[in-house]
């Protein structure tokens, strides 16, 4: 039996799910890779995670990046899909999923301002062998045999509109015209679709996203605090405890953030009424994506009242992998493969 | 066979639990192997998390229903979705 992945490199976080059960979520961040990934320490060894690719380069991914690379990559262009940090992510993920050489089929996701010109190439870079070490251990290949690319915001809409085994089930999200608002680190992709089929009319994306209010929190904070020089995944994370670690002690972000939130708030609103201006249309609307968790209530407290049916997406940072998951089980389960 | 060999120690008073079973054991060796197996491919903390997040969303999906109607015969996916979806999928190359 296959083991089937989904798979979602966002600019903030990697998401995968496998249909073994296994899931891995860690921040996009990439250190500067080193020639040989040694490690002296079992404990440590367990809590690190890297990846040595077939040149030999030892990526540091993830948390292990951020608390040990001075220097970390977290790439904001389109094109870092088709790149080698990129494909150590990638590797990554399949490493938390899969633990030993085997096949799979892959589902994957886009933001749809880049669907077009990426789709084909990014679904090409995912099929076929993937070969790499996790911490220096030994080899392992995991081989692509299928992958399909979606676009991000379709696969949330999957995840409220089929069920586990990717049947569809009849809601709203699945019979009526649906606006779906999906707030990544560095994209807003606005969605409708009629009955599972996309309106390419009132469709669009852009680079409005998470990040650059995140990086604007994270130099106030150390313009107050020079002792630390925060990140911007770092702040994601501290958003959703509502407070910050100095000097061993818990402060509260709401000061910082409300400066630089609530701006994006308003500018992610203004976006709704221009792509959306007849709110009569839609049946529902779901607020999904990362930036769904720090914007989604005040986005909803103000969308009531104007949309009907307003949803956050359950644990809205996961909403498009458990999407293409449902997906990948449609398409390769019933045909026998899964 | 190339083999790698490790040693530990037990303490023979706080281990001595463990100094009695595996000295009742056939064979130390496989049996230190099959436990340091059992012990590695335990399901994680993540894994249990992974597979409670899918029973309750296995939970999210079903549908009480009472009487009568539980007698009904499952319904198909509604006709316009799976056009919706298989247009879409076309345009995916999926």
């Amino acid at each position: 039996m296959t083991t089937l992945t989904a798979f979602d490199g966002g600019y903030s976080a990697i998401k995968a799910l496998a249909t073994n059960g296994r899931r891995a979520y860690f921040p996009s961040e990439i250190g500067s890779p080193v020639k040989q990934a040694t490690f002296s320490i079992a404990e440590a060894r367990r809590a690190m995670m890297t990846v040595t690719l077939g040149d030999g380069q030892a990526w540091p991914v993830g948390l292990t990046a951020l608390k040990q690379s001075a220097y970390t990559t977290g790439r904001r262009d389109a094109e870092w899909v088709l790149s080698e940090p990129y494909h150590a992510l990638f590797c990554a993920a399949l490493s938390e999923l899969h633990r030993s050489t085997t096949h799979t089929s892959v589902v994957s996701g886009l933001p749809l301002e880049h669907y077009g010109s990426l789709a084909d190439r990014f679904r090409d870079s995912l099929l076929g062998d993937h070969r790499f070490k996790r911490n220096g251990g030994n080899w392992q290949t995991v081989t692509v045999d299928n992958a399909v690319v979606i676009s991000q915001p379709y696969g949330s809409l999957l995840d409220m509109a089929m069920d586990n085994t990717g049947r569809i089930l009849a809601n709203s999200f699945s019979t009526g015209t649906v606006a779906i608002a999906d707030l990544g680190g560095n994209t807003l992709n606005l969605l409708v679709t009629d009955a599972l089929e996309e309106i390419g009319q009132w469709t669009q994306g852009d680079g409005l996203g998470l990040l650059k209010a995140l990086d604007a929190i994270a130099r106030d904070i150390h313009a107050a605090h020079t002792g630390i020089t925060p990140k911007a995944r770092e702040v994601s994370g501290w958003l959703a405890q509502g407070t910050f670690p100095y000097q061993g002690q818990e402060h509260d972000i709401g000061p910082f953030a409300e400066a630089h939130l609530e701006p994006l708030v308003q500018m992610v609103l203004n976006r709704f009424s221009e792509a959306w201006p007849e709110p009569g249309r839609y049946a529902a609307v779901l607020l999904t994506g990362g930036g769904a968790l720090a914007l989604g209530k005040s986005l909803e407290a103000r969308m009531n009242g104007v949309f009907a049916n307003v949803t956050i997406a359950k644990f809205a940072p996961f909403a498009n992998v458990r999407g293409y998951l449902k997906l990948a089980r449609k398409l390769w389960v019933s045909h026998g493969n899964g | 066979m190339a083999t790698v060999r490790y040693s530990f120690t037990l303490d023979a008073i706080k281990d001595a639990d463990l100094v009695r079973w595996l000295e009742l054991q056939p064979g130390i060796s496989s049996t230190i192997r099959d436990a340091l197996r059992a012990y590695a491919e335990r399901p994680c903390h993540a894994d249990l998390d992974a597979k409670l997040n899918e029973v309750l969303d296995a939970l999210r999906n079903v549908q009480v229903v009472t009487g009568d109607k539980a007698a009904t015969p499952e319904q198909g996916e509604p006709a316009r979705a799976v056009a919706g979806l298989d247009a879409m999928l076309k345009k995916f190359g999926g």
